[in-house]
């Protein structure tokens, strides 16, 4: 079935142009079968562009949507031993500091396979993004856009299909971080939207927890759940479920202000 | 790598030209202030410098030479003599890029580009300002490129008159002869300018002893004892000679006859290989550039083919016929002599490229080779496959795009992050080269790894946060950063960092680095996480202030 799909695909994209040379690369379930369900066969489908909507940055800044694709790059890297990620960061600095590879590290990436992209202005880097793409031997690409950058309708639909004809030439996963005021949308040119906002953790454990809504997927059935992010298995899992089992506070946390809600 | 200069040299007669601009501080000004009417260019035009607190007179236009005046001459002085001098201060910025510039635009001739090192005015004392100046072109081997030395002086010499450099020049087997009979020769009223090979010694011989380069003292020393030319030192013996009056004069004497090697260094290192293509007709369009910069890399590759090495530094050099220079650098990741794939590289420069009146000449040099095995070269130039097996090799792909990105972007502007020992956040890792290697599970300082959570983003510098705390040492409850109020949940902490105290340093206010911190990751009751630290410690009557240094996921 999967081969039928691919050469359906094939032949949609004018008959053997399209390189086979990054045949080793998958797509990326996410580890917890409910959302996993909803994405297609595998999960996030490789060759695609994955569009991941953060909180506004020009108004409250938080690492939830930067997390969260952080954290799909270190499930990503655990299944490959090899290959690089490019990361088109964001000009680093008033706003949400610059990316820390030790903090990337506990959240199970391998910061020395991540390649960042900084400097330039915003086209310089989409071209960057766009090239990156077009690499099989990257594993993935990452775009965060900036924030306030309008630009007429036109432009978007444009830049949409060269990103999606890129990924598709590399056969590699395509991620744009974007904050919920960007001007820039890739419309219905993506494979699956996010919004990932920041959502309370699991008692006694400081796992990251995020909010996530699947706006956008190709089975068309959408969903919003409550996760959490294991950094040792790579997984993601149910909060709820988390809590239910939530076992007496760990030893070597130290709660300090459990009672912090007292004063608030 | 440079061993292939040294190899033709063996076979090939050395020639020297020594240019000399005697009046190169004021053409400058001259050039500078090319808008200038043409009554006041012909006024005596003249550069000062202040030494030893008189100001005095640096460079001479021809006309102010031919008025009488000299170097080093006191400004008041001149004025006296002169007055309708037009006196200007130097400028020894402005003077020493003319001279990058006129270096590079000599590569035009030859590779090998040298400054005599003995420029400046008189004897060195002007410092960095420019009286005149003096430059080496080892033509060996090279005039046949232009027609023959003849052609070749005539071209330098229209060019520089178009420039407006004044100028004296002389070809010859020496360094030290081409330099005597650059400066000296027009007193004697026989200027060859081409010295053919081996005739140095009779044309040397009417001229002074200044000619040998060498020191005053000796000069003044040897006109005592009646030596004034040249020709008088040939038929001395040279113990005595060296006895009385130094072994410079010895060296110097063979090595303006030929007798004795000089080493010369040219003004910037010479590139292992180069190409060169002159058009009869200047070209000025985007596809002609892109055109010849394609055939110079292709005989390039060839080149490097031969020699199973590869380039990792290529420089294109374009002449303007307005006699200017523009150079386009790039740096690979690993040695490479794709000629299709550098072009690709080269590029998005021509974008920047302003032919102006066209380019005559275009130059690629390979600036950096090193070895590249032959294993590539086998894959591709396998028929037809190039272009696959170059994306079959994921490795391969990859350094190509981070050519690609760097050399559009910036040679920094693609990078990877590498752990640095220290148990600062801020400085526990920098960017490093892309193409490093790092080990991210060692603990940050060599110690244990006991550091705490930290976060995915780091805010550089930290933000002041104002907090409501319950207790000096407890977390707080609250925060209130960029204007905005969090009531904090849950929180974790401290992570005690000490300071580094063999860096103390004096640095920003939030990262006081002699101070206490004390971390604690905060969750507030939305869920988002902040990493705050308190900076110094109550009990030791610091007053503590608060900061918001990273962002959790």
């Amino acid at each position: 079935m999967d081969d039928l799909r691919r050469r359906v695909r094939q032949i949609e994209r004018g008959g053997n142009q399209v390189p086979l040379a990054a045949h080793d690369k998958a797509d990326l379930d996410l580890g917890y079968a409910l959302i996993d369900r909803r994405l297609g066969p595998r999960g996030l489908a490789r060759g695609r562009v994955h569009e991941i909507i953060g909180e506004g940055w020009s108004t409250v800044r938080d690492g939830a949507a930067f997390g969260f694709t952080a954290a799909l790059i270190g499930r990503l890297q655990s299944r490959h031993p090899h290959g690089h990620v490019l990361w088109c960061s964001r000009s680093a600095g008033l706003y949400g500091g610059r990316p820390y590879g030790r903090g990337l590290a506990q959240l199970g990436v391998d910061p020395g396979r991540l390649l960042w992209v900084d400097g330039g202005n915003q086209d310089d880097r989409l071209w960057a993004f766009e090239e990156a793409l077009r690499t099989p031997g990257l594993l993935a690409a990452v775009l965060e856009a900036p924030a306030n950058q309008r630009r007429a309708g036109g432009v978007d639909g444009t830049i949409a299909r060269r990103l999606q004809l890129a990924a598709e030439a590399g056969a590699s996963h395509g991620f744009v971080i974007r904050p919920e005021d960007s001007g820039i949308t890739l419309n219905a040119l993506v494979e699956s939207r996010w919004r990932v906002s920041a959502a309370p953790g699991v008692d006694g454990s400081w796992w990251p927890s995020w909010q996530l809504e699947l706006l956008r997927a190709r089975s068309q059935q959408l969903g919003r759940w409550q996760v959490t992010w294991n950094p040792q298995t790579r997984c993601i899992n149910s909060t709820a479920a988390l809590q239910a089992a939530a076992p007496t506070p760990s030893t070597t946390i130290q709660s300090i202000a459990s009672n912090g809600r007292v004063a608030a | 790598m440079a061993a292939s200069p040294h190899k033709v040299r063996r076979h090939i007669q050395r020639r020297i030209l020594s240019l000399w601009l005697p009046s190169f501080g004021t053409d400058c000004l001259g050039q500078r202030r090319a808008k200038m009417s043409s009554k006041s260019a012909i006024r005596p035009l003249a550069t000062l410098i202040e030494l030893h607190g008189r100001q005095v007179l640096l460079s001479l236009s021809q006309s102010a030479h031919a008025s009488g005046l000299t170097p080093l001459m006191p400004a008041a002085d001149a004025r006296a003599m002169v007055p309708e001098l037009d006196l200007h201060p130097a400028a020894p910025g402005a003077e020493a890029a003319a001279r990058d510039r006129l270096v590079d635009w000599c590569r035009r001739y030859t590779p090998w580009v040298g400054i005599d090192p003995a420029h400046g005015a008189g004897d060195g004392a002007a410092g960095p300002a420019f009286g005149e100046l003096g430059l080496w072109l080892d033509i060996s081997g090279c005039a046949h490129l232009f027609g023959g030395e003849a052609a070749l002086l005539t071209d330098l010499q229209t060019r520089l008159s178009t420039l407006g450099f004044a100028h004296r020049l002389a070809i010859a087997d020496s360094a030290g002869a081409a330099w005597a009979m650059a400066r000296f020769a027009h007193s004697t009223g026989v200027d060859p300018q081409i010295i053919a090979s081996g005739q140095q010694a009779a044309l040397l011989a009417p001229l002074p002893m200044a000619a040998l380069r060498l020191p005053a003292a000796v000069v003044s020393g040897l006109g005592l004892s009646g030596l004034r030319r040249i020709g008088q030192l040939y038929d001395l013996p040279t113990a005595p000679l060296r006895a009385r009056f130094g072994a410079q004069i010895v060296r110097r004497l063979a090595q303006a006859l030929g007798d004795e090697d000089e080493p010369l260094t040219p003004s910037q290192p010479i590139a292992p290989h180069r190409v060169r293509l002159s058009f009869p007709e200047p070209i000025a369009l985007r596809q002609d550039i892109e055109a010849a910069s394609h055939r110079l890399l292709c005989r390039l590759a060839t080149r490097l083919e031969r020699e199973q090495s590869g380039a990792r530094r290529l420089r294109l050099l374009f002449f303007g016929v307005d006699n200017t220079v523009r150079t386009i650098t790039i740096g690979v990741g690993r040695p490479r002599r794709d000629s299709d794939g550098l072009l690709q590289l080269f590029m998005p420069h021509f974008d920047r490229l302003d032919p102006a009146f066209g380019f005559d000449m275009v130059i690629v040099e390979a600036l950096t080779v090193e070895i590249l095995t032959a294993k590539t070269t086998a894959l591709a130039i396998g028929p037809g496959k190039a272009d696959d097996t170059a994306d079959h090799d994921p490795a391969e792909t990859v350094n190509d795009l981070i050519d690609r990105l760097s050399n559009r972007l910036g040679r920094t502007a693609v990078h990877r992050l590498a752990p640095f020992a220290s148990h600062l956040p801020e400085h526990a890792e920098t960017a490093a080269a892309s193409t490093a290697d790092a080990d991210w599970t060692a603990p940050e300082t060599g110690l244990p790894n006991t550091a705490g959570n930290r976060p995915l983003r780091l805010l550089t510098p930290p933000e002041v946060v104002e907090t409501t705390a319950l207790l000096p040492d407890h977390p707080p409850v609250r925060f209130r950063w960029r204007g905005v109020s969090y009531s904090i949940r849950r929180a974790i902490g401290p992570e005690r960092l000490a300071p580094e105290w063999w860096h103390r340093s004096d640095c920003t206010p939030a990262l006081d680095n002699n101070l206490t911190r004390d971390y604690f990751q905060v969750e507030d009751d939305t869920g988002r996480r902040y990493w705050l630290y308190r900076l110094g410690l109550t009990e030791r009557g610091e007053a503590p202030r608060w900061y918001l240094h990273g962002l959790f996921a």
